[in-house]
């Protein structure tokens, strides 16, 4: 009898699964684009469906097109994906001009989010380790940015401190430092043994900091939040009181911390990053420092998101501690999983499955968060490289075949 | 000092249903390397399914199904008490949460020797989905859930102790000692230890891994159940009650360690008497704060908790 099992077992070891997945994959694309077909059939954001839409659907189909048929590696290749890049900052910088307020928030939060997706991806799926307290850092970021520009009056431990009142964007980079120095501390913890222990280390310092943010009535008013005005709010001589022109405040960090995050990727320490997911052990053996430069990524995902907590805050005109707890992490997480691991378009499709999809589908009403979680089951499972990766897979596949024939 | 004692009492009452919880996390992480974040959301579903068929015998139909849902069915099925309830639950559970669970995602995301974070994610995304659900069909609102142990209070030297605290520790103690009867004195238990230790050795020696890996998502799946039962009279049955139990079962196996039975179960206690000082002498709403504070200097001190062996570092 247990002879009968050990067979079964080995047949069962040397299954391998992972190619069966990537199988599958072309399918999960292809029902997407079915999916997203039928999108474009319902208003984007809470705005309305124009005919000037099928001009941005036409653009996105050709961008699509343009990239499956073009191998990557030929010159006609970067043309694509320099086009690429151009007509997604064109979509960005033209859609939202003129519109009403709902759809300027959900294109700020979209940028604002995005930002800290990349920051996760940047760690997650190019260093190879997981952190679920992104909102924590987004958090950190502003409440740090807002208590340092507002001038209030806060008490802490008895004792009642005026704050100063800075620039605005000297608070950002302060939120981005104290962010990165929390994420240094938390990952010095959590960086120690290789294995999942950052994912638990993080999971309870985003539960810690909600406590705090929720009890320290004091400093953070507690869970009824802080108004944020945005009033007499200027950057580099420009107005911030209209929404629009905070917006493009929002895409131009967006735009920065693309061409940042595409010049690490490309760096040394990119490569190390990638060495260490892929074999940290052979990294280490090739004098790859392994724990520093983890620390590392985790450190510069972190700060983005302490510099994208900062511009929520004035995006939102309001901060709460229920905004930073772990649905919003996971939220994130699940992004980074669903757009892409280890790919630069990656978290910038995933993010819209948060922000400007969550709001076109308003038809399932409710169920929107339940399919969202089972999307991200799905993904994992069906095809791990997510839509980004699967992408890349199919446009491998076309060009084999036509090599072939 | 009576305070002291009492505070301490319904700590350990606490910390009983933790160490169960915890127990299940820890073993379905070392029998089958799975680390299971929906843990939480595994104690609501039995609290749920037992308070559907003690209270009230209707079976709603999702809304998102074509044409009939959003409609609810009153079936013909006649209130039972807790304790059938609970017995119809278990069987219902260990499908659910043991086979369904095992086959959909642990099987599809686990590797021999592969990574364990899609599983954690993809268990992080069936947390959602679970909670989704619940709140849309259950309802957002928590709801009273009948005590099988009754409500009296006794008064022993000035300490309160109710029936149900007194329940919870029998209860538990009794399920903890079957449990480690179970693992350490019975041939299957032997195996399973086996396997949870090495399972190539274990594959060697004749041992049925994928069957001792399906009992242990069984025996996880009436531990939760057993949680259930105790836990849902004192905090109600809600939707989100998940989170808090899932992160405290999660912190008491971690502490403990996850790799030994009874450092979880220590962790689980050791979680509920300071949830429980905590809560009293520094303030309520710092409850969870110093559990998860020791958790992460364990990690930064002993990442094999404080019960468990040191693992050898696979490459």
């Amino acid at each position: 009898m247990s002879h009968r099992d050990l067979i079964v077992d080995d047949r069962d070891l040397t299954r391998a699964r992972s190619e069966d997945r990537g199988v599958l994959s072309p399918l999960l694309i292809a029902g997407l684009a079915l999916a997203m077909a039928f999108l474009v059939w319902f208003p984007i954001g809470r705005s309305e469906f124009t005919p000037i839409m099928w001009l941005w659907v036409l653009m996105l189909a050709g961008v699509v097109a343009a990239n499956l048929l073009i191998p990557r590696a030929s010159r006609n290749g970067t043309a694509v994906r320099v086009m690429s890049t151009v007509c997604f900052v064109a979509f960005l910088v033209v859609f939202p001009f003129g519109r009403a307020n709902s759809t300027l928030t959900d294109f700020g939060l979209y940028a604002v989010f995005s930002v800290c997706v990349i920051g996760m991806n940047l760690m997650f799926g190019y260093a190879g380790q997981v952190s679920i307290a992104q909102a924590a850092f987004l958090g950190i970021g502003a409440y740090t940015s807002v208590l340092l520009d507002s001038g209030r009056e806060i008490e802490a431990f008895g004792i009642v401190i005026d704050l100063p009142d800075l620039n605005f964007l000297l608070t950002v980079v302060i939120a981005i430092a104290v962010a990165m120095l929390f994420s240094i501390l938390i990952g010095m913890a959590g960086l120690r043994v290789r294995g999942p222990w950052l994912a638990f280390v993080t999971l309870a310092f985003n539960v810690l900091v909600y406590i705090v943010f929720n009890n320290e009535v004091g400093i953070t008013n507690g869970s009824r939040g802080i108004i944020v005005r945005r009033q007499d709010l200027e950057v580099l001589g420009i107005d911030m009181t209209p929404l629009q022109n905070y917006y493009y405040l929002c895409l131009a960090f967006l735009v920065l911390t693309m061409v940042i995050v595409w010049w690490i990727v490309r760096s040394p320490w990119g490569r190390s990053f990638k060495a260490i997911r892929d074999n940290s052990p052979r990294a280490s053996s090739l004098g790859i420092d392994v724990r520093t430069y983890t620390l590392l990524a985790f450190a510069i995902g972190s700060g983005l998101a302490g510099g994208a907590g900062a511009l929520y805050a004035r995006l939102l005109e309001y901060i709460e501690p229920r905004s930073f707890f772990l649905g919003q992490s996971f939220d994130f997480l699940f992004a980074t999983v669903i757009g892409g691991l280890g790919t630069l378009a990656g978290p910038l499709i995933g993010t819209s499955f948060i922000t400007i999809i969550s709001d076109s589908l308003r038809v399932l009403g409710d169920w929107y968060r339940f399919w969202f979680g089972l999307l991200a089951i799905v993904v994992l499972i069906v095809a791990p490289r997510g839509i980004a990766g699967s992408f890349n897979l199919l446009r491998a596949r076309i060009a084999a075949k036509r090599r072939g024939s | 000092m009576e305070q002291f004692l009492q505070v301490t009492f319904s700590g350990l009452a606490t910390g009983a249903v933790f160490a169960i919880a915890a127990v299940g996390f820890a073993l379905l992480w070392q029998t089958a390397g799975a680390i299971n974040f929906a843990h939480g959301e595994f104690i609501v579903l039995p609290a749920v399914v037992m308070l559907v068929l003690t209270q009230q015998p209707v079976i709603g139909i999702p809304e998102f199904i074509p044409l009939i849902g959003g409609t609810q069915l009153v079936g013909p099925i006649p209130q039972l008490g807790i304790i059938a309830a609970f017995a119809i639950t278990v069987p219902l559970m260990i499908f659910l949460l043991g086979y369904v669970f095992k086959r959909t995602m642990v099987d599809q995301l686990l590797e021999p020797g592969g990574d364990d974070i899609p599983l954690v994610i993809a268990t992080l995304g069936l947390a959602l989905v679970m909670r989704e659900y619940l709140r849309i069909t259950f309802g957002a609102a928590p709801q009273r859930f009948p005590s099988p142990f009754g409500n009296h209070v006794w008064n022993v030297g000035g300490v309160a102790i109710t029936a149900i605290d007194v329940g919870i520790l029998v209860v538990a103690t009794v399920v903890i000692i079957g449990l480690q009867f179970f693992l350490n004195r019975t041939y299957t238990g032997r195996q399973m230890q086996a396997t949870a230790q090495n399972q190539e050795t274990a594959r060697v020696l004749g041992i049925p891994v994928n069957r001792m890996v399906f009992y242990t998502f069984a025996i996880n799946a009436a531990l939760v159940t057993v949680a259930a039962l105790l836990v849902a009279p004192v905090t109600t049955a809600r939707f989100d009650g998940g989170i808090s139990l899932g992160l405290a079962a999660f912190t008491a196996a971690i502490i403990g360690g996850f790799n030994q039975v009874r450092g979880a179960l220590f962790g689980g206690f050791l979680v509920g008497v300071i949830q429980n000082w905590s809560g009293t002498y520094l303030s309520s709403a710092y409850r969870e704060f110093i559990p998860l504070v020791l958790m992460i200097i364990v990690i930064l001190w002993r990442p094999q908790g404080l019960f468990g062996r040191p693992e050898e570092r696979v490459v």
